[in-house]
């Protein structure tokens, strides 16, 4: 079983960011941390015991908004709740602007992996998208982690937005390799509703670079960080190799994972089929009520089926068909051959002795390959 | 009941000039049964067919009004469509009335359909009683209204009842001049049996339902009853009368009565509208003139959106042409889109009912593919066709001339408005025969159009132009020889068959570019770049590209995604369902019916 922990606090939205999320007074912050508490005691009663958490990840928001007494508070219960593995990977997503004077206590929390909200190195464009923090702030941040004793380290960078080149790109990607971060993600600008990007730009169709910008600058970022020695694992993320984050590829391997905090989903096992869920994103009704859900379902063995090839393909290991027939009793061909065939057909995959992966063509046309998958 | 105490009519209008308004008025202020029917306990008889769950889809109902002399009159009231595409339903509602009620607007006055519903009515020797609608609009003008009809028509309007069917104003003087005015059926009670069928249902427990009209003699139950024209024999089992809603059985009906019957008739062919009912102990001479056969005026291919269901839509297209004699349908098979049936129409309006009942009451998704008229083709080798699938016109070579149909038309229309659509007929190959002023405001303009250039959205263009200030009719007055020629589409290089259409050679390229120019829209994109062409006689006329798609890959899915994303794929999935497959190109099925919507954006 994996843990996420949600903290839906910022000090300020990004113009791009729909996450639930959002500045908060301090009273709210704590009455939050109080619930969360709460709620973690009674779900790990729930089903916590029956297996130990492999990885635990603190997400937001902006995690480290909170004190370090909210956050000790929170890691206690956990700790008090659940079994935690020997090598569990704990996370914690951190804003550069936040996180330096907490870094050192996060480490002697327990947290290994750290998780840093960059997106650029250049000024002018960490302004276009709101973030509050400089170059400067980041570096100091990543220097304190690393004397703190962090050896996994994320940064999160932003491609394909406006005013952004091949050049500052290019710049951005060379100058955080030279730090020898761990893990890079590399997110595609996408515009979403409610967001002050939506209201600028959602006349656009599709990137609002354009396709094809988009996608130079998807495949420059593969090329650059491949080079550079960074494994490309799923679509938009990069590790030295046996960095790759186990807590997010177990959202692709479709491990069992326990959402906890406002909004948080949930996928658990259910008597019939797997059930993912989706805690309150109301407020006041979690503050309430920690265990109130918005939605919940049941999945069928075709649901958990499409699931599990349109996530385990966002992996470049692809889906692994052995473990598929062992999980299922079936062979991926004899529910799909038609379909693979044909899209092996247009280039859009590859099927191995024990794999089916996309091509490179294929991401591309990812959801369309995805799609085609679904009953 | 004495023949002298029944009225069976109709109720003519233009479109919206109040004829529904004025049937439920009717049926409100009337009653369901007569007293003697009453004492006798019928409502049982009802209740029954309501558990059953049986209610009437016919626009016909019986009614009991006891007038001002202090006898109670049977009223048949049966309803007709108001659009010009159904004269022929119409034409078969008004061979079982004695008369017709004829609506008019007292602000609008007389329309382009009123006068053709009127016409109609005559031909079948009805009685016409006009009366005035709507008199409490502001802009109500009756005695204008009432000498128009006069002047235009040339029937006797001036003690005509001025109403307002909305507001229930003047509607007993309706029902008194239906008494005085509409003459009471003639037949003969005593004649051997000849009764005329004017339309039927099919319903899964009693078999066909047959609604008619007794000219002469009686029937009951326990008669064999012939179809004269398809020779069907049956034992009746249940004759009745129409009931607001409900069937309700009688004994016996008579001369002059309209009611229905069942005989366990499975098969719906037996039934045809029109055909003759008599006795086949004691028949009669001759059958009932029926209706005018009317010959289908547009085509188009109907598919099956799902292959499979292919024999659904067969089953269902059989159900509809048995109270719809008009629809006209054969196999055929389409490269494109697979098996279906080339359908006969009598007009646009014709087509999309009959396309929402067969999705509606069938649930069928159904692809059709633009509409046609039929070209009549003289080959080189002397012989000639009747074309009606664009797909069948042989190489040009082949071809000695063709003959489009032609249509009068007229088009009544507010004088500030004769410009405009006097220039739409002009942009549709129309031939200017004459305008004249029915009034001062107003002018009928007479035009002969070719029929293809009306089928499309010629109404849509004459509301538009005339600011809805303007109604039209139109009859076939026949064939002409035109410069006509094949447009192909060609998606990606494959020509496909289902959207070819002939057109007339002076705007083959304006309407090829603008074909293209919709297709582009509608063809989503694709991974690869598509073009789109139009051409004629094999050359290239037009062309538009659908751009490759570059990008179709969400950067992230995380744990609180995986729901929400797969419900975007789910939708991607779903819209590809409602493709059609042309090679490796996929064309969503509305793009079938794009050239519908070449015109006026």
């Amino acid at each position: 079983m994996q843990l996420y922990v949600h903290i839906p606090f910022c000090l300020r939205k990004c113009n791009y960011c729909d996450f639930l999320s959002g500045p908060a007074d301090e009273s709210v912050r704590e009455q939050y941390v109080n619930a969360l508490i709460k709620e973690i005691t009674q779900r790990a009663q729930l089903f916590g015991r029956r297996g130990a958490l492999s990885t635990i990840y603190f997400g937001g928001g902006t995690p480290s908004v909170l004190t370090v007494r909210q956050l000790e508070s929170i890691f206690n219960v956990i700790g008090k709740e659940f079994r935690i593995d020997r090598s569990a990977e704990i996370t914690i997503e951190v804003n550069p602007g936040s996180a330096r004077d907490k870094v050192h206590f996060l480490a002697n929390l327990g947290f290994n992996r750290l998780s840093i909200g960059l997106q650029s190195i250049h000024k002018s464009e960490l302004a276009f998208l709101g973030r509050i923090h400089s170059f400067e702030d980041f570096l100091e941040c990543y220097s304190d982690a690393r004397q703190s004793g962090f050896s996994n380290i994320n940064v999160d960078i932003m491609t394909a937005f406006p005013g952004q080149t091949e050049n500052s790109l290019a710049q951005t990607i060379e100058r955080i390799t030279q730090l020898e971060c761990e893990h890079i993600s590399a997110y595609s600008l996408s515009i979403e509703k409610g967001t002050p990007f939506y209201e600028r730009f959602n006349d656009i169709e599709g990137p609002v670079v354009g396709e094809e910008n988009e996608r130079k600058l998807y495949w420059m970022t593969v090329d650059m960080l491949k080079d550079r020695g960074y494994r490309h694992y799923e679509i938009s993320n990069f590790a030295k190799p046996g960095y790759e984050s186990r807590h997010n590829s177990g959202y692709w391997k479709r491990e069992y994972y326990l959402g906890v905090g406002l909004g948080a989903s949930s996928c658990i096992p259910a008597p019939t089929g797997d059930e993912r869920n989706r805690n309150t994103t109301d407020m006041a009704a979690y503050l309430a009520d920690p265990l109130t859900k918005e939605e919940s379902s049941v999945l069928t063995k075709d649901e958990m089926i499409e699931e599990t090839i349109y996530l385990g393909l966002r992996m470049m290991d692809g889906v692994d068909t052995d473990k598929f027939v062992k999980r299922f009793g079936v062979t991926v061909r004899s529910l799909y051959g038609d379909v693979i065939d044909d899209l092996a057909a247009q280039g859009l995959i590859y099927e191995g002795s024990s794999s089916l992966t996309l091509t490179d063509l294929g991401i591309d046309y990812g959801n369309y390959v995805f799609s085609r998958f679904l009953k | 009941m004495n023949q002298d105490h029944i009225r069976n009519f109709c109720i003519i209008a233009h479109i919206d000039h109040g004829k529904s308004t004025l049937a439920d008025r009717i049926i409100e202020r009337t009653g369901l049964l007569t007293q003697r029917e009453m004492s006798e306990q019928v409502l049982d008889n009802m209740d029954l067919e309501r558990e059953r769950g049986i209610t009437i889809k016919s626009q016909a109902v019986r009614t009991v009004y006891k007038a001002k002399n202090g006898e109670e009159y049977i009223f048949n009231l049966i309803d007709t469509p108001g659009h010009v595409d159904f004269n022929y339903e119409v034409s078969r509602s008004l061979a079982a009335c004695d008369g017709a009620i004829l609506v008019v607007d007292a602000a609008q006055g007389i329309e382009a359909q009123t006068l053709a519903n009127v016409y109609l009515a005559l031909d079948h020797d009805l009685d016409v009683v006009p009366v005035i609608n709507k008199i409490d609009l502001p802009s109500a003008e009756p005695e204008r209204v009432i000498n128009e009809i006069e002047d235009v028509i040339g029937i006797e309007a001036q003690d005509a009842p001025k109403i307002s069917a909305k507001m229930g104003i003047g509607i007993d003087d309706v029902l008194e001049a239906v008494v005085q005015k509409v003459p009471a059926p003639k037949g003969d009670a005593s004649k051997p049996l000849k009764a005329l069928i004017f339309d039927s249902v099919y319903d899964p427990y009693k078999g066909v339902i047959v609604f008619f009209r007794i000219m002469d003699g009686k029937v009951s139950r326990g008669t064999h009853v012939r179809m004269m024209a398809t020779g069907a024999v049956a034992e009746v089992v249940e004759v009745g009368t129409f009931g607001a809603g409900q069937f309700i059985p009688c004994d016996e009906l008579s001369a002059g009565m309209v009611g229905y019957l069942t005989a366990s008739i499975k098969n719906v062919r037996d039934t045809m509208v029109g055909d003759t009912i008599t006795d086949d102990d004691r028949p009669c001479d001759e059958a009932l003139p029926g209706y005018k056969k009317v010959l289908s005026m547009v085509f188009c291919g109907v598919y099956p959106a799902d292959g499979a269901r292919y024999p659904d839509l067969r089953d269902a297209l059989e159900k509809l042409q048995l109270n719809d004699a008009s629809l006209n349908y054969e196999p055929e098979t389409s490269v494109a889109l697979g098996f279906g049936f080339r359908c006969g129409f009598l007009g646009l309006l014709h087509l999309e009912i009959i396309q929402e009942r067969l999705e509606r009451e069938y649930n069928l998704d159904l692809v059709t593919t633009a509409p046609s008229v039929v070209y009549k083709v003289y080959k080189t080798d002397g012989t000639s066709f009747d074309l009606t699938n664009p797909t069948n016109l042989p190489d040009p070579s082949e071809i000695e001339h063709m003959e489009e149909p032609i249509v009068s038309a007229e088009i009544m229309v507010a004088k500030d408005y004769v410009g405009p659509i006097m220039d739409l007929c002009q942009t549709r190959r129309g031939r200017y025969l004459s305008m004249e002023y029915i009034e001062q405001s107003r002018a009928l303009l007479k035009y002969e159009l070719p029929l293809n250039e009306i089928i499309y959205d010629f109404f849509d263009a004459l509301k538009s132009r005339s600011k809805g200030y303007a109604s039209f009719d139109y009859e076939l007055k026949g064939y002409e020889q035109s410069s006509l020629v094949k447009l192909d589409i060609l998606v990606n290089r494959e020509e496909v068959d289902a959207l070819s259409f002939i057109v007339h050679s002076d705007s083959a390229y304006e309407r090829g570019r603008k074909m293209c120019e919709k297709l582009k829209d509608e063809i989503p994109r694709h991974l690869f770049e598509i073009p789109i062409q139009a051409a004629v006689g094999g050359r290239i006329i037009a062309r538009e590209t659908v751009k490759a798609m570059r990008k179709d890959v969400l950067a992230k899915c995380y744990g609180g995604d995986i729901t929400r994303k797969k419900k975007l794929l789910e939708k991607q999935k779903e819209g590809k369902k409602r493709m059609r497959q042309i090679g490796n190109v996929e064309i969503p099925q509305k793009a079938f019916m794009s050239v519908l919507k070449l015109e006026e954006n």
